[in-house]
This record gives structure tokens, sequence and C-alpha cells, in this order.
């Protein structure tokens, strides 16, 4: 019992932290919010960063999009 | 010398235990930053709204929700979570979770609890599959059933103190739409009358870690040999689980209520104690009670 636990435990350790680490390092593409929207490369931090403050938005095309033009003010109040 | 290590573990949870609710209390410091840090870059392994005004860190359910209505896997935010899970469990929904210290806060309102059916724990994982996982994926944020949109921790973290703020600073005033408010005044309501409702029947973040509690490196050992069947941890226990029967049950917080045994039955422990115990002083297993012992 002790031992399935030690390996159950260490395997889902070791996964947690390949996800970790490769989330680190994993980028998602983002379109700016224009209608020639250039798409830049975003890490996963900066992703989450601009969800919580509802910064993206996927449109019709599936398409990662910024709510905001470059320079201006983030939305910063809940987004729901 | 495992002896030792098992019994400073458990020696230290015992001592800690009378202050469980301060050391929740404390952890708010991490998680309502006065001094303005914001790290929503990152999210904390517990249930905290990240449009609160004072939020330290990312809402992990939130990052989920969203990143599936954007067709994306957010790998830090889940690698995280299982790191967490798979070493304590649901360890921080007792100790450090903000929305469990409001609720235990509610339930010391000295009122007649009601009890919740055992089933009920299962609706989190219906909750976790219907409005974090699926209903963003394929119908995106606007839908109704979004999980921030029905969250009654967005509802008393971001979306009240926001109105709070709106009047404070003579800005007009966008009041929460009327399903949210009901969330609201219902939660405020349930959390007088039930103990820890969310988390016991709705919490999406405490599945996640509840699953992993037969799993983790941090766990409840139950001593068959030291029991003599009392009910007294039955008694201790608040969430309605028999921990002799079931230590790391799927629907524990592991608020460790239950270690405060006398006899010594339950205790917290960690993978490594049985593996640095030395071979000549390993104890043989205890023998199952005999029917009516």
């Amino acid at each position: 019992m002790q031992t399935r636990r030690m390996v159950l435990s260490i395997l889902l350790v070791a996964i947690g932290a390949l996800l970790l680490t490769y989330g680190l390092f994993a980028k998602s593409n983002v379109a700016s919010s224009g209608e020639q929207g250039q798409v830049a490369s975003t890490s996963e931090m900066a992703m989450t960063q601009e969800v919580a403050r509802g910064g993206v938005k996927r449109d019709e095309s599936d398409q990662v999009k910024k709510t905001y033009e470059e320079g201006e003010k983030a939305p910063a109040a809940c987004p729901t | 010398m495992a002896m030792a290590e098992k019994t400073r573990l458990a020696a230290f949870f015992a001592r800690l235990q009378p202050y469980r609710l301060w050391v929740q209390t404390a952890f708010l410091m991490v998680w309502l930053d006065p001094l303005g840090l914001r790290f929503h870059g990152i999210c904390a392994p517990v249930f905290h709204c990240y449009a609160c005004p004072l939020a330290t860190f990312g809402c992990p359910i939130g990052v989920l929700a969203n990143f599936s209505a954007l067709h994306l896997i957010p790998f830090i935010t889940i690698g995280l979570l299982i790191v967490v899970g798979a070493l304590v469990g649901s360890l921080f929904c007792g100790w450090a979770c903000p929305f469990g210290w409001l609720q235990d806060l509610g339930a010391r309102i000295p009122l007649k609890k009601f009890e919740l059916p055992r089933w009920t724990g299962h609706f989190r994982f219906v909750v976790l599959g219907l409005t974090v996982l699926a209903i963003p994926y394929f119908f995106g944020e606007e839908h109704p059933l979004f999980i921030c949109r029905i969250c009654p921790a967005g509802g008393i973290e971001a979306a009240l103190p926001s109105v709070v703020s709106q009047a404070a600073t003579g800005q007009p005033i966008v009041w929460p739409n009327a399903l949210k408010l009901t969330i609201i005044l219902v939660f405020l309501a349930a959390i007088v009358f039930v103990r820890r409702p969310w988390c016991r029947v709705l919490c999406p973040l405490g599945a996640i870690f509840s699953s992993m509690n037969r799993a983790s490196t941090f766990f409840l050992r139950f001593d068959r040999g030291k029991c003599t069947t009392c009910g007294r941890c039955t008694k201790l226990c608040q969430y309605n689980i028999d921990p002799e029967q079931s230590p790391n049950d799927l629907r524990c917080i592991r608020c460790l209520e239950c270690t405060r045994c006398k006899l010594g039955a339950l205790s917290p422990q960690t993978i490594l104690h049985g593996r640095r115990k030395p071979a000549g002083e390993r104890v043989p297993p205890a023998a199952e009670p005999t029917p009516g012992a």
C-alpha cells in the first residue's frame, strides 16, 4: 500500500513538474486587436495575466485576439 | 529515527490544530497583498478570484476555464495543481484557502447546522467537467454557465468590492446582474447553516485536490491496532466522513480535526515515514479488530 502510494505520488509530482517546465517555455500565438492583426508569440504566464483581466478573446476564426490596442490601457475590471 | 519523524509531524499539526483559523487568517496576507504586488501570471493553489482588487495571484479555476474558452492548454496551472495535489492533497483547502476561511467564519455563527447527503460531494466533479472545461470550450466565455459568471467567490471578492469602490469614488455604480446577486445571497445564507457548502458540494478546485488524497505524499494514516472504535474521530469530523473507514476520503478537506483522537489512531504522515525505518525496527501490521471487540 505504502509502496503503491509512493510510486503514484512520485509519478504525479514528476508529471506535474514536467508540465510546469514545459509551460514555462511554451508560447501561444496572439493576434493584435486591429483588423489586420499582427500575430505575436506570447508566453503562458503573459497569457494568464491577460486572461485575468479579460485582455484576450477567441474570435470566429478560432484565433486568439487581444481586446485592446498596443499602447492602450488594458481592461482592468472583472471580465465577467 | 522514523518514529521520531512521525512524532514530529504529528506533534507539529497537533500543536497547530487549535489555531487553524489563525493559520488561515495568516495566509490571507499572502493571497490579499496589501503592498499591491500583482503576480496574476501565476496561479495560487487556492480558490480566490483574480478580479479581487487585492488578489496577489491568479485563480487556477478561472485560468482553466478561460484557457478552455481560448482552446489553449494552461500547462503551468495544470502542472502546479498536480504537483500541489500530489504533495499534500487537499491540505490547502483546510488550512490556506481564503474562500474556505470565509465559510469557516460563517459556520461560527451559532445556528443549527444542516447535514448534506454524502453523494452531493460528487457534484464538484460535474461542476469541474461542465462549467470549467466543457461549457467554456464549446460555448466560450459568454455562456451564462461559464464558471466565472456563476462563481460566488467572484461575486463576493470582486463584484462587491467593485461596487463599494465605485460608490466611494463617486463613479456610476455597475451592479452585478440578478443571477450573480442571487448566488451571493444564497451562498451567504448557506454558509451559516451548512459547514463549507461550496467546498463540499461545488468547488472544482477541491475536486482536483481531493482526487489526489489517496495518492499524495502527505496523508492520514489509520492505525487499526490503536483504534477502539469509540467513534470519536467520526464525531470530530464536521464533514460527515468516517475517518476510520476512509481517512483519505474524496470529500476530506484535511482540516485534521480527526487527528485529535486521544489514542493516536489517526495521524498525519508522509511517504518517507515507512521508508526510513531500519529493518530491525519494523513493527508487524496490527491485527484486524475482532467484531464486537
